[in-house]
């Protein structure tokens, strides 16, 4: 029987009492649960959504098997766990790219180029492209320097003559009027 | 339907997060309640959704009127196509956008040395000018960036837009920097 309202450690604590597969009630919540906050872990580090997706498959693996296994000794610090496990995966992930980064700069050169399907954008880009349109410009420009130059807060300072920490305060303000745009809320 | 956090992080946290990595004695306890907490999980995710929406209009050359120079390197970086067009005080350029570009820019060149405040009025012929207040510049090179979205750059008939850049003094006078021509007309092939 499945009370969703069940909080993550009484869900692990079913899972590692039950014998193996027998409380799939259990099991299926968990995952439902802590796939998607393994996947946004995994966007975070790896900045790529399908490496992400990866990630989130190997530590819920190793998080339910460690589970059944009696391994996890205080289900009430299950997040603890999985974190402990991201951090060695997203590691080993890290050495496992930086290798296949070698081989394909050893090799590239005789391989066909993979087609990539685009990338699935959850937002509507044409409505946040008026929304960051509309924008003073140098809060467009701390913006996009952050999330698509890709640069730090010093540097985006040096770029526009702020303070680092100008600059950390302009940008979660401004993300915080774009969201309100997205979504609909007068500024 | 997701449970209300407790205790919730600060918006300005979950944005430093996914940009900056915290510091070391926060980290721990950040990564930790994304892993046990939905509520917070989703507005992370929500910071992750703006930033790549941000970075798909960027890519496709949806952003308008003043970039700042990084921006144009990482675009050139990631392969965009990009027309650049330079032009100094007193000139005037013919420009186009391509069929195959992603991104035309034109560098205003300007000495920008003095200049603690930069702004851009613009006009096409025949309509009201527009201006825009603190624009980033590139006081370096010299140089500020303007470009306009791709999609609408492309609609555009034969126009001129004339711009001036103006250095604002914090008692309000102004010093023009330089004046410009964009004469602009359809991609002809």
């Amino acid at each position: 029987m499945l009370d969703t309202t069940e909080d993550d450690a009484t869900l692990a604590r079913r899972v590692a009492g039950a014998p193996p597969g027998g409380d799939a009630d259990a099991e299926r919540e968990l995952y439902r649960r802590l796939a998607p906050r393994v996947r946004l872990y995994g966007l975070r580090h790896l900045r790529d959504a399908q490496a992400a997706a990866d990630l989130a498959q190997d530590v819920l693996l190793l998080t339910f098997e460690s589970l059944r296994a009696g391994k996890v000794r205080e289900p009430e610090r299950l997040a603890s766990f999985v974190l402990g496990t991201c951090r060695r995966l997203v590691a080993d992930q890290r050495r496992t790219t930086r290798r296949r980064q070698g081989l394909l700069d050893r090799y590239a050169a005789d391989l066909a180029p993979a087609r990539h399907p685009g990338p699935q954008h959850a937002v509507d880009t044409e409505r946040l492209a008026d929304c960051l349109n509309r924008l003073p410009e140098r809060d467009r420009a701390v913006v996009v320097l952050s999330f698509y130059a890709e640069l730090d807060a010093g540097r985006i300072g040096g770029e526009l003559g702020m303070a680092p920490g100008t600059v950390r305060v302009a940008r979660h303000r401004v993300l915080a009027r774009l969201r309100d745009c997205m979504n609909g809320i007068p500024a | 339907m997701t449970t209300p956090c407790a205790r919730p992080l600060a918006w300005a946290e979950f944005v430093e997060y996914w940009l900056e990595r915290p510091a070391p004695e926060r980290l721990d306890a950040i990564e930790e309640h994304l892993l046990a907490c939905d509520a917070c999980a989703a507005q992370l995710q929500e910071v992750a959704q703006l930033a790549d929406g941000v970075r798909a209009v960027a890519r496709a050359g949806r952003l308008a009127l003043v970039v700042p120079a990084a921006f144009l390197a990482r675009a050139q970086q990631d392969g965009l196509r990009t027309r650049v067009y330079s032009i100094g005080p007193g000139e005037r350029v013919h420009c186009t956008a391509g069929p195959d570009d992603d991104l035309v820019v034109v560098k205003l060149r300007a000495d920008l040395g003095r200049a603690t405040r930069v702004d851009l009025v613009s006009q096409f012929e025949g309509q009201p000018s527009a201006r825009l207040a603190d624009v980033p510049v590139d006081a370096m090179l010299g140089e500020v960036l303007l470009t306009e979205r791709i999609d609408t750059l492309r609609a555009r008939g034969r126009e001129v837009l004339s711009v001036r850049l103006l250095a604002v003094e914090p008692d309000g006078t102004e010093r023009t920097l330089g004046e410009y021509t964009l004469a602009h007309t359809p991609w002809s092939g």
